[in-house]
């Protein structure tokens, strides 16, 4: 278990070790986040290797009131995290707002 | 593209027109003619190869450069056309494939997929490249047709390739499918959970592997899911603020019965179901014990070299996953570092003490890592900034700790170096917020009585009275609330939402923080905070209000709680200085030194308590005496004489505690050599070596005989103990018979280093014979306390006596003398002899008589014991004017000796016996004169 070097993702959840999020990107947020095409400090920026609260998602996750509360309910399976420290860059987050995707922070920075 | 064509045409006649014009250099003009020409072709190819295409491609215009920039590279090498031509319909062909399996996807994909393709067509056309042979590609063409057809044939199996290709690219290809504005943001209200949401069960399990096991739970599910026979658990989740517990969410128990089966390091059995309505609380990103951070607050680092180390926030990165922290740098500047043989820098591993920064020393000892900075007190030292002498750096949010900090006043102190402001009270507030909630949240001293004012709310400013205080929350009652008909409403409210109220002048008890236990007078209130003149420290203090209670009183009673140190313990300051702390307060003790210096020291001044035992701490003093703890002292010079009981015995310092003097506790430090000893602690000794008054008590009877030898004992005169270094043997006990020397003695005991094996051994001093001008002799007689008498005592020898004995004398067998007198006497006969007197104790009358037997070693005859009859006895040497019969000191010494004893039960035989029983047994022997004066009846006196 490489606890150390695992990160998550700012925008999923998803929690993947460094070099996995390097190769192979983020399975939900790659269309987005584009973890494969850019260089290393995407990755760095993108992710947090602070995070709290590990959450086991299976394949029916659209029956889990826990995957719909954390709004992972329509991600793939894997483990997520429930607290992510830290932000998205503020290009990315305007990035995403033109592609009319609401990023809400996991910080606990969200309110609504 | 038709315009350039064009122009070459003209370009083209042109030249052929000045061909024909200067007839020379042909061959340059035929040159540039083919040229044109397969420019032209080239042109032309690749309009065709649009039109071919154009059913199929749906990006012609990428395509089309594509092909301009071929013509470029290949306008000399006709050869290459139909090359690429061809290499382009193969291309096709694979779109065609994945076009198939991309139907189903979104336009985004397909477009990625043909960027893919795109690349890969290049990559063939590299390869190709190095092989022109036209032949080959022939063949290529014809593999290739085969290989379409083959997977025209198995068109099931491309099918399932499409799946797999699916499969792999999915990964980078699928369309995000959180939340977007277009398919509507749903609030979090509207994801509470209801009882139609599956359960959450929350299981117990070892603390520590929570994780471990949701990682392996989530293992477990997916293998099952791939074999068709899934777990019928929908999420497994931790938290690492409920420690010991794992939560499964599952719509039947018995799957988690299921999932867990073969789990180590959980309990099954202790299943719990949690309430709906508890289970966003399971999921709150911040914990209510989360501290959030912001610049300003103290943190403290867990990894590195200034691990344990308190820190303050100085600025938060943007994404908040960087800490810029102000700390005080832990810095050597190289000075321990080490070089070993290669010429390498080994780094100390010595964790250098928390200093500021100081430019001198990086100067001095690092001056190639040092350089300035941007500001005058700004300094860059080993890539690392430093301001104001603090060490500005960057730390991972994961290696800080933001909970539980606690920082010591003594960090704090170190931090406030340069700020008169004083501490930050909200940063110290957000620090101890935790602690605060580990002790319970309302514990802050709400109590029934106290005026309050509600914060926030819809309640806002009512302020009321606590009626009812418990643990989360407050019953108040309402007195102004700006509208008349809510008075003396009752309210619940929680206890954060209140805050006290104080009035200037009321005095107050700070109840937590840093300014615990203190008390003081409110001089100002402002908002949520008050500032009160501490009783303690006559300075102004901030606190909240909330941290006081009303308080009559003003002392502090912290002393007692949490210090190390107590009141009037001895305390070493350094190597060189101890002192007595005279007084405690709550940031400093004052300390009296053993020069007399009174001095204030902050807790981390004291180095530590001086434990010294009973037996360490013992002095003497100016007359030699020996002086410990608890002894009662005098000083010996000095204005006021001051006396008191010595507390404390360091090296030459006393330090004595006195009833009489106010200042210090009553402390005052003095040299040994000052002062004389009063008493010691166990017994009185003389005052001014005057008389002892206790001894001269005519009513008090001197118990025993040892008491006597004792009472001597302590009137001896001051100084050197008379048995230092004397040549000792001890007469008794285990070590009865060894010789040895006095190296140390006391009241009572003596320690006698012997002379046969080095030991040094604790014997009572009476024990001891002393060596005396060549003499061995006891120790009682040796200090002056015992008389020579006692020692003929001691020897009998008794020549006289026997000599003027007869037989009645020494048998005892003289029935005139009436059966119990003869056999008393024969006794005590033996007694003189060997010192033993069996019969003796049996008479009564001969109280006397057993005085002497006393002063061998009867102490059993106590019970005649009166002590004038021995005196006398001893002191007039009976025995000898016996032995001499003829002399009337004898006659004296019976008379009195007799009298005390024998006066109690008959005074008439007394003074016959006296008289009469002398000059008989003087000039004719014991026995027949006795006889003889029977008549005179002292033998029935005697028989008593």
């Amino acid at each position: 278990m490489s606890a150390r070097s695992e990160r998550a993702c700012m925008l999923c959840g998803i929690i993947q070790p460094f070099k996995k999020f390097v190769d192979q990107g983020c399975p939900n947020c790659e269309s987005l986040l584009h973890f494969q095409d850019n260089e290393e400090g995407q990755v760095q920026e993108c992710t947090s290797p602070a995070f709290e609260g590990l959450v086991a998602l299976g394949n029916d996750n659209r029956a889990s009131w826990v995957a719909r509360w954390l709004r992972i309910d329509s991600f793939t399976s894997g483990l997520y995290a429930v607290k992510v420290n830290g932000k998205l860059p503020p290009d990315i987050i305007s990035e995403l707002e033109s592609q009319n995707i609401v990023y809400r922070p996991r910080d606990g920075s969200a309110e609504d | 593209m038709s315009d350039s064509s064009s122009n070459q045409l003209k370009q083209e006649l042109h030249d052929d027109e000045s061909l024909q014009r200067s007839n020379s250099g042909t061959d340059v003009t035929v040159e540039s003619d083919n040229q044109s020409r397969g420019n032209k072709r080239t042109i032309d190819d690749a309009n065709d190869d649009d039109d071919d295409e154009e059913n199929q491609h749906q990006d012609e215009e990428q395509e089309d450069e594509d092909g301009d920039e071929q013509e470029d590279d290949e306008d000399d090498d006709d050869e290459e056309v139909p090359n690429r031509k061809r290499k382009r319909r193969r291309a096709n062909q694979f779109i065609d494939i994945e076009a198939e399996v991309d139907d189903e996807e979104e336009d985004e994909l397909d477009e990625d997929d043909e960027e893919a393709e795109l690349l890969r067509e290049q990559f063939i056309s590299d390869d190709r490249a190095a092989d022109v042979n036209e032949e080959d590609q022939q063949d290529d063409r014809l593999h290739r047709q085969f290989d379409r057809r083959r997977q025209e044939a198995e068109d099931q199996d491309a099918e399932q390739l499409a799946e797999t290709l699916k499969q792999r690219y999915r990964r980078t290809h699928t369309v995000y499918r959180g939340d977007t504005t277009t398919s509507g943001t749903v609030s979090q209200k509207l994801l509470m959970p209801s009882i139609n949401d599956p359960s959450i069960y929350a299981i117990r399990c070892t603390p520590g592997r929570e994780k471990d096991l949701v990682r392996r739970l989530y293992d477990k599910k997916r293998t099952l899911e791939r074999m068709n026979t899934p777990l019928d658990i929908l999420t497994v989740f931790q938290r690492d603020s409920f420690r010991g517990y794992i939560y499964i969410e599952a719509k039947r128990p018995d799957a988690i019965d299921k999932a867990l089966t073969g789990m180590v390091n959980v309990y099954v059995r202790d299943k719990l179901l949690v309430p709906v309505k508890e289970y966003p609380d399971l999921l709150k990103q911040v914990k209510s014990s989360d501290v959030e951070i912001v610049p300003g607050i103290y943190i403290r680092i867990t990894r590195g070299k200034y691990k344990g180390d308190l820190a303050m926030v100085d600025n938060l990165s943007e994404n908040g996953l960087d800490v810029r922290c102000k700390l005080v740098p832990r810095l050597d500047y190289g000075r321990n570092d080490e070089i070993d043989r290669d010429g390498k820098k080994i780094r100390s591993k010595l964790r250098p003490l928390p200093r500021l920064f100081s430019e001198q020393e990086a100067r001095t000892y690092d001056s190639e890592s040092f350089q300035p900075g941007r500001g005058p007190r700004n300094f860059i030292y080993k890539g690392d900034e430093y301001n104001e002498g603090f060490l500005y750096k960057d730390f991972k949010i994961q290696f800080i700790q933001t909970k539980d900090i606690h920082p010591t006043l003594e960090e704090l102190d170190r931090f406030q170096n340069n700020d008169e402001d004083g501490i930050d009270l909200s940063a110290i507030a957000a620090s101890l917020k935790n602690k605060n909630q580990s002790e319970g949240k309302s514990s802050t001293s709400f109590q029934p009585g106290d005026k309050v004012e509600i914060r926030r709310g819809e309640l806002a400013k009512t302020i009321g009275l606590v009626v009812e205080a418990s643990l989360n929350e407050i019953t108040i009652s309402v007195t102004d609330s700006g509208d008349p008909k809510f008075d003396n409403e009752k309210l619940t409210v929680p206890p954060s939402d209140l805050r006290k109220i104080f009035y200037e002048g009321d005095h107050v008890r700070v109840v937590e923080g840093k300014h615990f236990d203190e008390t003081g007078l409110v001089i100002k209130v402002d908002g949520d905070s008050v500032v009160l003149v501490s009783d303690q420290t006559k300075e102004d203090v901030r606190v909240f209000a909330n941290y006081l209670i009303k308080a009559s009183d003003a002392t502090s009673n912290m002393n007692s709680i949490n210090s190390k140190y107590d009141i009037k313990d001895l305390v070493q300051l350094n190597v060189s200085s101890v002192g007595v702390i005279v007084r405690s307060e709550r940031s400093f003790y004052q300390i009296l030194t053993s020069d007399g210096r009174l001095i204030d020291v902050k807790p981390s001044g004291i180095s530590s308590k001086l434990e010294l035992s009973r037996r360490e701490q013992v002095s003497t003093d100016k007359n030699g005496f020996t002086i410990s703890v608890g002894d009662t002292v005098k000083e010996a010079l000095g204005d006021k004489r001051r006396e008191g009981v010595i507390l404390h015995i360091y090296k030459n310092s006393l330090f004595i505690s006195s009833k009489e003097i106010v200042e210090n506790l009553g402390i005052f430090v003095t040299n040994r050599m000052n002062v004389t000893t009063v008493s010691t602690k166990d017994s009185m000794v003389s005052r001014n070596l005057g008389p002892d008054l206790n001894r001269m008590n005519p009513n008090l009877k001197v118990p025993s005989a040892i008491s006597a030898v004792n009472s001597a004992l302590q009137t001896r005169a001051g100084g050197r103990d008379k048995l230092l270094y004397r040549d000792v043997a001890v007469s008794r006990g285990a070590y009865k018979g060894l010789k040895g020397k006095v190296i140390e003695a006391d009241d009572i005991y003596a320690r006698v280093e012997l002379h046969t094996k080095s030991k040094k051994i604790k014997v009572e001093k009476q024990g001891l014979h002393v060596l005396d001008r060549g003499e061995w002799v006891p120790y009682l007689k040796f200090i002056g306390a015992a008389v020579d008498t006692q020692r003929d005592f001691n020897k009998p020898r008794a020549p006289a006596f026997t000599s003027g004995d007869r037989s009645t004398w020494n048998g005892g067998t003289t029935p005139a003398v009436g059966a119990g007198a003869a056999s008393t006497w024969g006794g005590e006969t033996s007694s003189w002899a060997g010192g033993k007197t069996p019969a003796y104790g049996s008479q009564s009358t001969w109280g006397g008589a057993s005085a002497w037997g006393a002063n061998n070693n009867n102490n059993n005859n106590g019970g005649g014991g009166s002590s004038g009859g021995n005196s006398a006895w001893g002191s007039k040497g009976g025995s000898s004017s016996w032995g001499s019969n003829s002399s009337t000191g004898g006659n004296s010494t019976w008379g009195k000796g007799g009298n005390s004893t024998w006066g109690s039960t008959n005074k008439g035989g007394n003074s016959t016996w006296g008289q009469g029983g002398n000059s008989t047994w003087g000039s004719t022997g014991g026995s027949s004169s006795w006889g003889s004066q029977n008549n005179k009846g002292n033998r029935s006196s005697w028989g008593k």
